[in-house]
């Protein structure tokens, strides 16, 4: 058939029909080939797009372009699966053209044409053709486009206006990749910036917080360099100066008694850093041990109470009416806290008085939140400084440190202690008018107290209490109340005379008065005053800590003395002692560690000799007999045939230790039915080696190294003899038991050389020596004692003269004592005349002294 | 040597002398430009086509079967043709077509069963990698993958015994068969078929594809077109679809395999799909052969 089409020739309607055909599809082909690449306006468009939706519209308009579609849409392909009609040609028909998607989704005509890369068309019924399109790149479906067009249209095959649909999809599918990619790196790289921001935020804070904490550090570290420094800076040196050797008697003691107390900074300055670094670590757990109030408050002013009272500063605390005071909790760091904070008021006042204020702040069944309030008249701090000093090596200002010493450590243990007991602690404060420091701790309450205030002996008997301190009368009340007593109070003796004449004191047999040391004089005079009272008054001196007591006129009268702070067991021991007369018990009371008083026999236990050594240097130097064995097994052997008052026992040691020993002990005292006191001696101060000693069987423990004093209280503790006060007053121990001893002598001499001897235990060979100290000290302080009195420095002079004193009562040069005594009295009481006369007097006591003191000299 | 030459056909000589056997059935041409003709619409074409019953019925049987996976049952050619698209089906109708123009070719020299079902393997594979790459129009991909081999068809009918002596001579020296015949006769068969193609007027899309289909980096208008089909006759082959004249796995371009941009583990996925297609698309395609 082709062949014979070939042969013949066409038909020239064939022909005019041929290249009608020809160019119609020719025009056709060129228009679109022109809609194709004249396309830059789409092209433009697309690359502005910002978004899927503008992609779509621009689209829509480029398919309106190329075929005549009634109704045209696009549809975005979600993350979820799903297609949202995103793009329609016109809004009106938007939901009439989802109806018909919808349904050719139902039909599957939709899935279908998902997986042809071309236009594919499904009848609508008679009249239309839906149009659908996929728009996807070769990763992945980003669209379809759907459209409706008439059947007339529909049915026009057009294969090149189908191609150029599927390369506007193509392009658009490309269009909306990019856009998608681009917001997605636009947004990365906002996150990004995003993250460098907060991380360089980060890093410059955690900069800064390093920076702080290392400047603290290094204050801190300068701060201890500098207060480690000065301590070992005396004993290097003095010790160097000691070894060289050449150096006079008096300059010996003198360097002796420099390393003493440079180590004893050192030793409490390593306790506060081992108490923060403790606490630091966790390593401290809070006792839980059954305390009382008052006793707390007293014990922890205790230690500085002696500061307080050199600065005469008062240090008075009140306890809010009905607050419970038998609580269980951690003794010591309520104690610590207080010292800690009281220390601190002391240290930065110079006037006025310190004041410790607690009431309760809330109370549940049986757990209680006691508020603890210390205020002093100091320096203040200064608003910006609040908050820091809580923290670790912190203090108000490194300069203070200069000033003021310490370590920066105390407020920051206490932070960390009041934390540990469930409290804050927070302060106020205004410069050059004081601070005040609050704290709240949580403790448990002691449903059955070791200690009650259940009626005593002193029960229903009538008191008097005179102090001008108003915190004082009111502690007093309530502790005298509690103890059954009837309290009257008044601020002055003078006051006290009304109170004679309202009141009915005639019940009692005497009338038991506390009375402030300060109006002693009322007392001293031979009538009035004194002689108003209905009844006899029985005198109780109150003394702040510190004030050195006159014991001549003390011992006139006889009338015993009580140290305050006041502890409650105290005050009732030292108010029965009155009343029931038994006035040597009273006397020994407040002056007791007498060496004369009770000889004890003792028995020291430690491997080291050297300990051993300085235990009997100190005990035998109080009068009691020391025993000493350098092993655990030693000391049961000893103690098996001999009976001691005490038993000193080092814990750790070669061949048997002290708990083992302790606990023979216990065993072997069964069978005898006897019980000696033991008390441990340990360098371990943690709470459960303390445990371990007591569950060994001992009764106490003393931290190594120990003070004079420390021995001295346990001594008294344990052998039944009432507590020494007077002994924490003061630093100068030898002073003090020469001034009792020199208390039982009749007449005052120039030179007490006996009691010199006695003191020196006998060795006659070194009073020479001693004396000869005394010597030198005295010229030096003679000179300053004359030229404070010239230059008429009144706080000097008394200063001076008390050194003096001091040193007279320990070679025994009573008359230069007592005269000393007398200008420091002057000195105080701002007689400056009266001073100069005395000087004199002095002058010629030394010179009496030194003729006195001749062969002593000479045979040196 | 010059003797040797002088006897030796030429591409040209080749065509010549089958023209007048294999011709293209009318029908494409009248079916191509119906398609062209903005004017005319699916009636046209739906008249065009079931002028061949045969060919009515196997291009519904192919619309119906896996291959599309139509969403609905086609059953009229005017469906068809909505749906599959004209393009599609005039690639589809040359396909169907074609087959049967190349009848009579002894079976000594070639195994017609074996040489369709490697043909129509080509274009499925071809056609699922299309599908993958997102093309347009993917039945020109299986066109042309059933047709690449056609210019073997015609040696074998022009020249069996040069056709069996280049045989003979690629086993003996272990060469590639289209690589003997190029030495042997400086072209080979797919620059015959592409030139019957050619002479057919079928768009250079095929074309193109088929005379480049062992080296697809001549390919200058369609070279992704020959690449894929390069790969579907490599996969082909080494899947042993059928067989061709060629005896062993052709070597494969490099450049085309990286031009398709498709990572290896696809590999898998199109042979899933492409394997169960082979069979029925066969029976409907060669049925008679």
């Amino acid at each position: 058939m082709s062949n014979m089409e070939k042969l013949k020739p066409p038909a020239l309607e064939y022909l005019v029909e041929r290249v009608e055909f020809l160019e119609e599809t020719n025009r056709r082909q060129i228009a679109i080939l022109d809609m194709l690449t004249s396309s830059g306006d789409y092209h433009g468009e697309l690359s502005r797009a910002k978004d899927s939706f503008s992609i779509f519209r621009s689209t829509l308009d480029q398919v309106g372009r190329l075929m005549p579609f009634q109704m045209m849409g696009c549809l975005e392909s979600m993350d979820d699966g799903s297609f949202d009609l995103k793009a329609c040609g016109s809004e009106e028909y938007a939901e009439a053209l989802q109806e018909i998607v919808d349904s050719a989704i139902m039909d599957g005509s939709f899935a279908w044409a998902l997986n042809r890369n071309q236009s594919v068309l499904i009848p609508l019924g008679e009249e239309r053709s839906l149009l659908l399109h996929v728009i996807a790149t070769r990763s992945r479906i980003r669209g379809v486009f759907a459209g409706v067009l008439e059947k007339a249209a529909a049915a026009v095959v057009d294969a090149a206006a189908h191609n150029a649909l599927s390369i506007i999809f193509y392009t658009c599918s490309y269009a909306l990749e990019s856009t998608t990619l681009y917001s997605m790196l636009n947004e990365s790289v906002l996150y990004l910036e995003e993250r460098v921001q907060q991380r360089t935020r980060e890093l410059e804070s955690a900069r800064k917080m390093a920076e702080t904490a290392n400047r603290a550090k290094s204050d801190f570290l300068a701060n201890m360099s500098h207060e480690i420094r000065t301590p070992m800076n005396g004993v290097i040196g003095m010790a160097e100066l000691l070894l060289e050797g050449g150096v006079s008697e008096t300059q010996q003691k003198h360097y002796l008694e420099i390393i003493k107390n440079s180590a004893e900074n050192l030793m409490l300055l390593i306790n506060d850093i081992l108490d923060f670094s403790k606490i630091e670590a966790g390593k401290i757990a809070l006792k839980h041990e059954p305390f009382e109030l008052c006793v707390n408050i007293s014990n922890a002013l205790r230690p500085i109470a002696a500061q307080a009272g050199q600065k005469n500063l008062e240090l008075v605390y009140s306890i809010a009416p009905g607050t419970p005071r038998h609580l269980i909790g951690d003794e010591g760091g309520v104690r610590q806290i207080l010292t800690n904070l009281a220390g601190n008021a002391v240290k930065f006042s110079d006037h006025g008085e310190i004041a410790i204020d607690v009431w309760s702040e809330l109370q549940e069944e049986n757990k209680i939140r006691l508020h603890y309030k210390v205020s002093d008249h100091g320096i203040g701090i200064a608003p910006e400084s609040l908050e820091r000093i809580f923290e670790t090596f912190e203090q108000a200002d490194s300069s203070t440190v200069k000033n003021f010493g310490g370590t920066g450590l105390g407020l920051a243990i206490s932070k960390r202690l009041v934390e540990m007991m469930g409290g804050k602690i927070w302060v106020e404060s205004v410069v050059n008018e004081g601070s005040v420091f609050h704290f709240t701790a949580l403790f448990q309450l002691d449903e059955q107290p070791a200690f009650s205030g259940a009626p005593g002996p002193l029960s229903g008997m009538k008191i008097l209490v005179i102090d001008d301190q108003e915190h004082n009368r009111a502690v007093l009340s309530l502790f005298l109340s509690e103890m059954g007593m009837i309290p009257y109070t008044a601020a002055t003796p003078e006051e006290a005379l009304t109170l004679f004449e309202k009141e009915d004191f005639s019940g009692n047999r005497i009338l038991p008065t506390l009375l402030d040391w300060q109006f002693r004089e009322c007392c001293e005079q031979a009538s009035g005053w004194r002689d108003a009272s209905p009844v006899p008054l029985k005198i109780i001196y109150l003394i702040n800590s510190g004030t050195r007591v006159d014991y001549k006129l003390n011992r006139e009268d006889k009338d015993p003395l009580l140290i305050k702070p006041i502890d409650q067991r105290e005050l009732e021991k030292i108010i029965i002692t009155a009343v029931t007369g038994d006035i040597s018990t009273a006397i020994n009371s407040c002056q007791g560690g007498n060496a004369s008083s009770q000889v004890l026999d003792i028995l020291v236990t430690d491997d080291v000799d050297v300990n051993l050594e300085l235990a009997e240097a100190i005990l035998t130097r109080f009068g009691h007999k020391v025993t000493l064995a350098h092993s655990g097994k030693e000391a049961l052997d000893i103690l098996a045939v001999n009976k001691f008052d005490l038993v000193f026992m080092d814990v750790q040691m070669p061949v048997m230790d002290g708990l083992q020993a302790t606990r023979l002990l216990r065993i072997m005292e069964q069978q005898s039915q006897t019980r000696t006191p033991v008390i441990a001696l340990t360098a371990y101060a943690a709470p459960e080696d303390q445990q371990k000693c007591i569950a060994a069987g001992m009764d106490g423990y003393l931290c190594k190294p120990f003070k004079i004093q420390e021995i001295l209280d346990v001594l008294q503790h344990y052998t039944c003899v009432s507590a020494d006060d007077s002994g924490s007053a003061s630093l100068s121990l030898p002073a003090e038991i020469e001034e009792t001893e020199k208390d039982e002598k009749v007449q005052s001499v120039v030179f007490d050389r006996a009691g010199l001897v006695a003191r020196l235990g006998g060795r006659e060979t070194l009073v020479p020596k001693f004396v000869k100290l005394f010597l030198d000290t005295m010229d030096i302080q003679m000179k300053n004692l004359e030229n404070t009195i010239a230059s008429v420095d009144c706080s000097e002079v008394r200063i001076h003269a008390h050194t003096i004193k001091g040193s007279a009562a320990n070679i025994g040069a009573q008359r230069i004592f007592e005269l000393a005594y007398t200008l420091e009295e002057s000195a105080l009481a701002e007689d400056l005349g009266e001073a100069a006369s005395l000087l004199q007097l002095l002058k010629e006591e030394h010179k009496s002294f030194v003729s006195g003191a001749g062969p002593d000299i000479l045979g040196d | 040597m010059s003797t040797i030459r002088k006897n030796l056909p030429t591409i040209q000589s080749l065509i010549e002398s089958t023209r007048t056997v294999y011709s293209l059935p009318l029908f494409y041409e009248r079916l191509n430009e119906t398609i062209n003709h903005p004017r005319s619409s699916v009636s046209d074409i739906v008249k065009i086509i079931i002028d061949d019953q045969g060919l009515s019925a196997r291009i519904l049987r192919l619309a119906n079967s896996p291959l599309f996976g139509c969403y609905s049952k086609v059953d009229s050619i005017s469906k068809s043709v909505t749906i599959i698209g004209t393009q599609q089906l005039r690639d589809l109708a040359l396909a169907s077509s074609v087959i049967k123009v190349f009848k009579g070719i002894p079976e000594d020299v070639l195994s017609m069963t074996s040489f369709w079902q490697h043909s129509i393997s080509c274009g499925i594979v071809a056609r699922c990698l299309a599908t993958y790459l997102r093309e347009n129009n993917v039945e020109r991909f299986f066109v042309s993958g059933v047709l690449h081999d056609v210019g073997q068809l015609i040696m074998c009918t022009t020249i069996p015994d040069l056709v069996k002596q280049i045989r003979e001579n690629s086993v003996n020296n272990d060469k590639l068969y289209y690589k003997t015949e190029f030495e042997m006769l400086q072209f080979n068969h797919s620059q015959v078929g592409g030139a019957l193609l050619q002479s057919w007027k079928i768009p250079a899309s095929i074309t193109e594809t088929v005379t480049w289909h062992h080296t697809p980096r001549f390919a200058k208008q369609f070279p992704l077109e020959a690449a894929v089909i390069h790969l579907a006759d490599i996969i082909c082959h080494s899947m042993q679809f059928g067989h061709s004249a060629e005896w062993c796995v052709p070597k494969m371009d490099e450049n085309a395999w990286e031009r398709l941009n498709m990572p290896v583990s696809m590999l898998s996925t199109i042979l899933k799909q492409s394997e169960p297609l082979i069979h029925e698309t066969f029976s409907i395609l060669a049925e008679g052969i």
